[in-house]
């Protein structure tokens, strides 16, 4: 008698945690991990149907949405680098410059010496990861905090910047340049390229599933991947009637090709398991045989690849490289993109594509309020309010999932 | 014998503690050979009482700031927000300057000014604190966040456009003298005197290095650490609120647009000046030496005829320079 | 003899109940410390040693039983709370702030107001607690290095830390010392150092000493008496005189029974 009632009462916490109060199952939504990133595109759900009652349907057209993630698409591909260092506990405050510094390289080097675009594209990439490697040389040899290194890298980019064009704009670019960054993609291969990335999405989801309920790790594999596929299978819809008229833009096509193979690198390599070793707990890490200084070292030579990219994706967008003010506060967005995400600022925690719905959400909030006509002001009030709540929920729910 | 062998471990001393003080000391020294170098380079220009005038105007905004921010810093925080603080508090301030209308005696003007400029700074430190401390989220995103919000309801109450304020603000006290000197330059060395005091000779002080240091430490003690962090932020704010006056006072405008990007040059200041982004050690004259570094080389490079554009690539040379001998005298001393 | 024993009582935890969320790591502990007593607190990994410490510290506020000082009960919520009713607590991490001084550690939240007006401003006495430090750590025979008031703790060895953390406990103490795994990092010659200072305030300063710690060897030698903790309640409660290490060992996993040993304890015998 005694023993099944003890038993029972043993037994109770465990159950304490699964039934419960609707607030309580919210809350358990909100803090299951592999639902986080869905979480968020739930909150950029609600912003878009706001925005779609308040713009009398423009904000949900075609027209807008590409508009959208073209505007989102810089910053998108700031934030997938700033996923990378913070989750080894660097920040970097230096990437609009950096980027500025790279569409300069790019518009002086096709536009004053005619150098051949695709040749001038190479020595841009180059002087990205060169910038990349200097400051990590900094950051991992000198031993100055990555703080300090890019916040000096911001200044004496953009001043360098400045040098170069002697403060001038430089333009227009090549139109072959220009043709990439604003073109699209024949709709009818934009939408075969869709269906086929669905196609091995759910084909690589559907056999690790499989193999996962084979080992034992989850009972049911039927059920993940309906519950993790559902908001892969309707972005996919989306884009596949966003295609439908004028195709997939190309500087999207590049984020996702980017943001790919950056999920990719870091779930799927011993580099990216090292880089969460290490943002995780830096001494576990060394004790364990990892050389930290190698992979931070290797980490900012990719933000430096990154600096490449997005400075010939934002000069060639806008078809010139304007030293003063290309990049001002990108590095402000992509942080901020990147922790609205899910990123953890101190370190060990971090997806990219959480950073893209990030980067998202933001642009979202700048194109409907545009769209609006809310004057700029009010739109940096938003930016922020929204910027605090929305890592105050993170903090709440992960906070929830601890206990 | 005895008397012969002492002098020796005594100069050795010398030598450790100079090597221990030299952080501190090394940006004074670059302070003064940047000073000297431009001298020499320009005599009838540089070290003229004229120069060194606009020199003194030019760095007592950011000085005030920049205080605030070594003791946040200090205290192992870091606060975004003070550019659009400042831009937010000058702007309430002017409001409530013009309110007063046009036959209000200076004295008047300077009293709210101050009053409601110190006010609207707090209070956003306030927020910034409480967000931070007790909402216990990262204070790079709170500040940053309101960074986002002070200026964007800056700008809603102006509408977007400058306000103007009262001429004789700026003609009596942001161009004015008391004693020979600028006012603002006044006001900002007295608030730096008050602070550096604060710091090193009161509780408050030593329990902002204690919550910068080790704050679990400070909390078995029996500090009230949540209090004495928010307390920190609140002075951020309310030295970038006097700081939103004194830009009135100086400018004749709210300067709106002006300060995008002052919550990084005073972060770089702080630094420069030896204090650790880590927490737990610094000093409000080392902040000093750290905003007049890059004021004297803008204001230097204009003169020698560099151009602008260089400026901040010295300033990041000097940042990166000032920090990483910081770090290789710490691990000296170990 | 009932009288004579409370009176003597110094601390006293009675029926301590604290869980943490699901776990529950206390369960009705009791513990009390004689007047110039060294109790000995042991157990293993997870018994609730440290909880119950944190307790009696103020780090921590239990969730039901009760606190007495002196045979009075208490409120013991902050640490403040334990300052002011005489308990003073060595940490195992010290809760040194490395970046100040020595001076500024064995004072810290605590520090001398200058006299007058400037004091009530909130101004502090430097000076005043430098020659104080000095004095106490020469007291303590812990003036490890010369000018050790005014060295900043990070540059101090482990074993001078753990001397600056122990000095502050003693200085400020009035009851009663909590030393938490005091030996843990130490080298043989510092570990009897650090015993051995205990050992002597508590006759020279009449305090009593509760110790937690894994070392069960030094806990025979300089304790008086040894509590042993299993599963969040006080198993046995030992005359360290009496007792041997295999008893103990016996006791800490539970080869000699369970909690049930509590009240058939040695205690009775030897009174």
């Amino acid at each position: 008698m005694t023993e099944a009632v003890q038993e029972s009462v043993a037994d109770q916490p465990i159950n304490k945690g699964g039934r419960g109060s609707p607030l309580r199952s919210l809350r358990a939504v909100l803090g299951a991990g592999a639902l986080r990133d869905s979480s968020l595109l739930l909150v950029v759900a609600v912003i878009w149907a706001f925005f779609y009652a308040r713009t009398h349907g423009t904000f949900l057209t075609q027209r807008n949405l590409i508009l959208l993630a073209l505007q989102t698409s810089i910053v998108a591909l700031a934030a997938i680098s700033a996923v990378m260092l913070i989750v080894t506990r660097n920040f970097d405050l230096s990437v609009g410059s950096a980027v500025a510094l790279v569409g300069v390289v790019l518009a002086t080097l096709t536009v004053k010496h005619h150098v051949n675009p695709l040749i001038a594209c190479f020595a841009a990439l180059g002087v990205g990861l060169a910038l990349g490697f200097w400051q990590g040389v900094w950051v991992t040899r000198f031993g100055v905090s990555s703080f300090i290194v890019t916040l000096a890298g911001m200044l004496y980019f953009r001043g360098m910047s400045m040098i170069i064009t002697n403060g001038s704009t430089v333009a227009p670019l090549p139109g072959s340049l220009t043709r990439f960054a604003t073109g699209f993609i024949n709709p009818t291969i934009s939408r075969s390229l869709i269906l086929a990335g669905l196609a091995l999405f759910l084909t690589v989801h559907i056999a690790s599933a499989r193999r996962a309920q084979r080992l034992g790790v989850v009972s049911d594999a039927r059920a993940v991947v309906v519950r993790a596929s559902a908001p892969v299978l309707l972005l996919g819809v989306l884009a596949l009637w966003l295609v439908s008229r004028s195709g997939m833009p190309w500087l999207v096509m590049l984020v996702v090709v980017c943001a790919i193979s950056a999920d990719l690198l870091m779930r799927r390599t011993r580099f990216g398991s090292q880089l969460y070793a290490i943002g995780g707990n830096p001494e576990a890490a060394r004790l364990s045989g990892i050389n930290g200084r190698r992979v931070i070292l290797t980490n900012f030579m990719i933000a430096g690849l990154a600096y490449g990219i997005t400075g010939i994706a934002l000069t060639a967008r806008v078809s010139g490289a304007v030293a003063g003010s290309a990049g001002l506060f990108l590095e402000l967005d992509a942080i901020a993109a990147a922790i609205i995400g899910g990123t953890s600022l101190t370190g060990g925690r971090g997806r990219v594509f959480g950073a893209l719905v990030g980067a998202l959400l933001m642009g979202s909030l700048n194109n409907g309020m545009s769209l609006m006509n809310v004057p700029t002001f009010y739109q940096d009030t938003a930016r922020g309010v929204v910027l605090l709540l929305a890592v105050a929920l993170d903090q709440y729910s992960r906070r929830r999932v601890v206990r | 014998m005895t008397e012969a062998a002492t002098p020796l471990p005594r100069a050795r001393a010398l030598v450790t503690i100079a090597r221990e003080r030299s952080g501190q000391g090394l940006i004074f020294v670059v302070l003064l050979g940047l000073f000297l170098l431009f001298s020499v380079m320009r005599p009838s220009q540089f070290p003229t009482a004229f120069n060194l005038r606009s020199l003194g105007l030019s760095a007592s905004v950011i000085a005030l700031l920049a205080v605030g921010q070594t003791f946040v810093i200090i205290g192992g925080g870091i606060d975004l927000s003070v550019g659009s603080v400042l831009v937010f508090s000058g702007v309430v301030a002017a409001k409530a300057i013009n309110g007063l209308g046009a036959a209000t005696s200076l004295g008047a003007i300077v009293l709210v000014g101050t009053v409601v400029g110190l006010g609207a700074g707090a209070s956003w430190g306030a927020v910034n604190g409480f967000l931070a401390v007790r909402g216990g989220i990262p204070d790079f995103i709170v500040t940053l966040g309101t960074f986002g919000m002070a200026y964007g309801l800056a700008a809603v109450i102006t509408g977007g456009s400058d306000i103007t304020t009262p001429l004789k603000l700026t003609t009596k006290l942001g161009n004015g003298n008391a004693f020979g000197v600028p006012w603002l330059l006044l006001i900002a060395l007295v608030a730096a005197i008050v602070m550096q005091v604060v710091l090193t000779a009161t509780r408050f002080g030593r329990y902002t290095y204690a919550v910068g240091s080790n704050r679990e430490a400070g909390r078995r003690v029996g500090v009230k650490v949540d209090r004495q962090r928010i307390s920190l932020y609140m002075i951020s704010g309310g030295l970038a609120g006097l700081g939103g006056f004194l830009a009135l006072a100086l400018y004749n405008n709210t300067t709106i647009g002006a300060h995008g990007n002052d919550n990084l040059v005073v972060i770089a200041a702080v630094v420069i000046g030896g204090t650790s982004l880590f927490g737990g050690t610094g000093s409000v004259l080392g902040t000093i030496a750290g905003v007049l570094v890059p004021v004297v080389l803008q204001n230097g490079f204009v003169i020698v005829g560099v151009p602008t554009f260089w400026q901040p690539v010295a300033i990041g040379a000097v940042l990166i320079a000032a920090v990483y001998i910081d770090g290789r005298r710490r691990t000296a001393a170990r | 003899m009932e009288t004579v024993a409370a009176v003597d009582t110094v601390i006293e935890a009675v029926d301590i109940y604290k869980s943490f969320g699901r776990v529950d790591v206390l369960r009705g502990v009791s513990l009390s410390v004689r007047r110039r007593e060294i109790v000995g607190l042991v157990g293993d990994n997870g018994a609730g040693k440290s909880t119950l410490l944190k307790i009696l510290s103020g780090v921590e506020s239990c969730d039901s039983g009760e606190i007495r000082v002196g045979g009075q009960p208490v409120n013991i919520r902050t640490p403040d709370d334990a300052h002011a009713h005489g308990v003073e607590t060595v940490y195992q991490d010290l809760a040194l702030a490395p970046h100040l001084d020595v001076a500024a550690n064995l004072f810290l939240g605590r520090e001398t107001p200058r006299s007058g007006v400037l004091g009530k401003l909130g101004f502090i006495d430097k000076k005043a607690m430098q020659i104080a430090c000095e004095e106490d750590l020469h007291l303590l025979g812990l003036r490890v290095r010369k000018n050790l008031a005014t060295a900043r703790v990070e540059s101090l060895s482990g074993g001078q830390q753990q001397a600056v953390a122990v000095a502050r406990a003693i200085t400020w103490g009035r009851r009663l010392l909590i030393l938490d795994e005091p030996t843990a990092a130490l080298g043989v010659r510092e570990t009897k150092q650090v015993l051995d200072t205990v050992r002597r305030v508590r006759d020279e300063r009449d305090l009593s000493v509760l110790i937690v710690t894994h070392d069960l060897p030094s806990a025979l030698r300089i304790c008086d008496r040894v509590v042993v903790l299993r599963l969040g309640r006080d198993a046995a409660d030992f005359d360290a005189r009496a007792v041997s290490i295999d008893q103990l060992v016996g006791t800490i996993t539970g080869v000699y029974g369970g909690a049930g040993e509590r009240d058939a304890g040695l205690r009775e015998d030897e009174l």
